[in-house]
């Protein structure tokens, strides 16, 4: 699934109708196991760039904060046995189908967002979300949890994110087309430029934000070296593929 | 002024072995017996991936080092026949059998380890060639490349002893110490403590000093469970919740297993930052 489209295919308010729908591990989702892209808080920096890049979205009014998963559209090129361990996911797959961001979550168990959508690959027989009083059962509580987690984290996320474009920061991430398999189609991402031109002005960021701010800079700039995984994941699809079809 | 690395072997100066022949090591397996390895600014980041980056704290000063001890290390860097596991070697390990000479002068001058880089007579190797005064040809762009990664490590040293002035550092007591040498870390909780006009001085007119608790506190992850723990000062509360500190507890081990790809693109070639 391209990136910039929307994690949710058919996002609905939660409701006592939905009280005998069952939620399934998340890997059982189209979703979890195939978008390109997806929406992180600042929070999840450092825990996630041990597993993928992590840069902005350009496009829209402000850039979004994303983890980039694969190279490729079609769903494939992700680095095998990531999307199985729940807790190496990004908050907002941990909480899927529940949906995360703005309005997404409200503490008195109104207003919660669900994807209905149907989980085309379960690993088994699945969860009700609610218990017949009406409250969260224990699976789809975590969930929620995170939700609310990623949800905590945006307003800073956004603020970094903001602060960030003011002062200018953010520039075109070049990859080398030639280092990339004929199949990938990389999105228009953004990248805090080289550190020995901007840091005089990261000076700023920090005394406005914090050191939170400085952190998750320096958590982004880790996360960077991971497009070679990516690069190998595309590629080694590539092979795959080809002695499939070949 | 820090030591040269790995005193932990014996190294000559090449003239000393002129006449002799070298060559790179067979094993890596000596990586059991080396404390710690120091690193360059431009590999830090890299070097984070792979193996625990913590500062060292001795009696002539601080240096930031990366463990490669399979004891310091979840997953061991070298196999059980020798080979290297990890995607990134950091530099001064690439460099093995050969060191720069501490402290340097004008012009570089290597040293050899006898027990690594010394070919027994009856082998083959490359031969040593050097005299005092002049550095044999074949060797002069490694020892270019060790004065520079001589220059980043004391830029990386620098970045550590403001993280030190800071106050943001606690004592891995866990790792051991050599006598009056112990390792450091960042500890999340004196960074959260940190207020934001004096965390600013860390981003000032570099970002090193902020990269190097990027790569601390990310590398930690990389250390046996029972070897993490940081040191409390005195009357700090076990964990608390908000930020920084609570976004780590527990956070990052879970990702450690899945971190074994071979990344070798050369994206992000090691060339790029030499």
């Amino acid at each position: 699934m391209p990136a910039g489209s929307s994690l949710y295919e058919n996002p609905v308010r939660l409701t006592s109708v939905h009280g005998g729908s069952r939620i399934f591990a998340q890997v059982a989702y189209r979703t979890v196991r195939q978008a390109q892209t997806c929406p992180v808080a600042h929070t999840e920096g450092l825990k996630l760039a041990a597993l993928y890049p992590i840069c902005w979205l350009a496009g829209g009014g402000r850039p979004a904060l994303i983890a980039l998963r694969s190279l490729r559209t079609d769903g494939a090129g992700h680095p095998p046995g990531i999307a199985a361990t729940p807790s190496a996911l990004p908050l907002a797959l941990q909480a899927y189908p529940f949906v995360v961001g703005r309005g997404a979550v409200r503490g008195d168990g109104t207003g919660i967002m669900l994807d209905d959508v149907i989980a085309d690959e379960p690993t088994d027989v699945g969860a009700p979300i609610l218990t017949p009083q009406g409250k969260f059962t224990r699976g789809a509580e975590v969930r929620v949890q995170a939700a609310a987690a990623f949800t905590n984290g945006l307003e800073f996320t956004e603020a970094l994110t903001d602060a960030l474009v003011a002062e200018e920061y953010l520039e075109r991430w070049q990859i080398d087309p030639a280092a990339l398999p004929q199949e990938a189609s990389v999105p228009d991402l953004l990248v805090i430029a080289p550190a020995e031109r901007v840091a005089a002005r990261l000076f700023q960021v920090v005394r406005r934000l914090g050191a939170s701010a400085g952190t998750f800079i320096s958590a982004h700039r880790i996360s960077l070296f991971r497009i070679s995984v990516l690069v190998q994941a595309a590629k080694g699809t590539d092979s795959s593929l080809k002695h499939a079809v070949g | 002024m820090h030591p040269p690395p790995f005193p932990e072997f014996h190294f000559l100066p090449l003239e000393a072995a002129a006449g002799q022949q070298w060559r790179r090591p067979a094993t890596y397996s000596f990586i059991a017996k080396v404390q710690h390895i120091p690193v360059a600014d431009s590999e830090l980041l890299q070097t984070s991936h792979h193996l625990p980056v913590v500062i060292q704290s001795a009696q002539d000063g601080v240096q930031v080092v990366a463990l490669a001890r399979p004891a310091f290390n979840r997953s061991s860097p070298v196999s059980d026949e020798g080979r290297w596991r990890r995607a990134y070697m950091p530099i001064a390990l690439r460099a093995v059998p050969f060191r720069l000479a501490l402290p340097s002068g004008p012009t570089p001058r290597l040293e050899i380890c006898s027990e690594l880089g010394l070919v027994p007579a009856a082998q083959e190797g490359t031969p040593l060639t050097s005299t005092k005064d002049q550095l044999q040809p074949d060797l002069q762009a490694l020892a270019s490349l060790l004065v520079r990664f001589e220059k980043g490590h004391r830029r990386l040293n620098q970045a550590a002893e403001r993280l030190l002035l800071a106050g943001i550092l606690a004592d891995m007591p866990n790792l051991g110490s050599d006598g009056p040498s112990s390792y450091l870390s960042v500890d999340p909780n004196l960074l959260d403590d940190l207020p934001s006009r004096r965390a600013a001085y860390l981003a000032r007119d570099n970002f090193l000093p902020m990269d190097l608790i990027g790569a601390c506190l990310f590398s930690q992850r990389l250390l046996p469970e029972p070897m993490a723990g940081l040191a409390r000062p005195p009357g700090q509360p076990r964990s608390r919740t908000g930020s920084i500190a609570a976004d780590l507890k527990g956070s990052l081990q879970d990702v450690v297993d899945l971190n074994v790809q071979v990344d070798d693109s050369e994206l992000f070639s090691l060339d790029a930052f030499e």
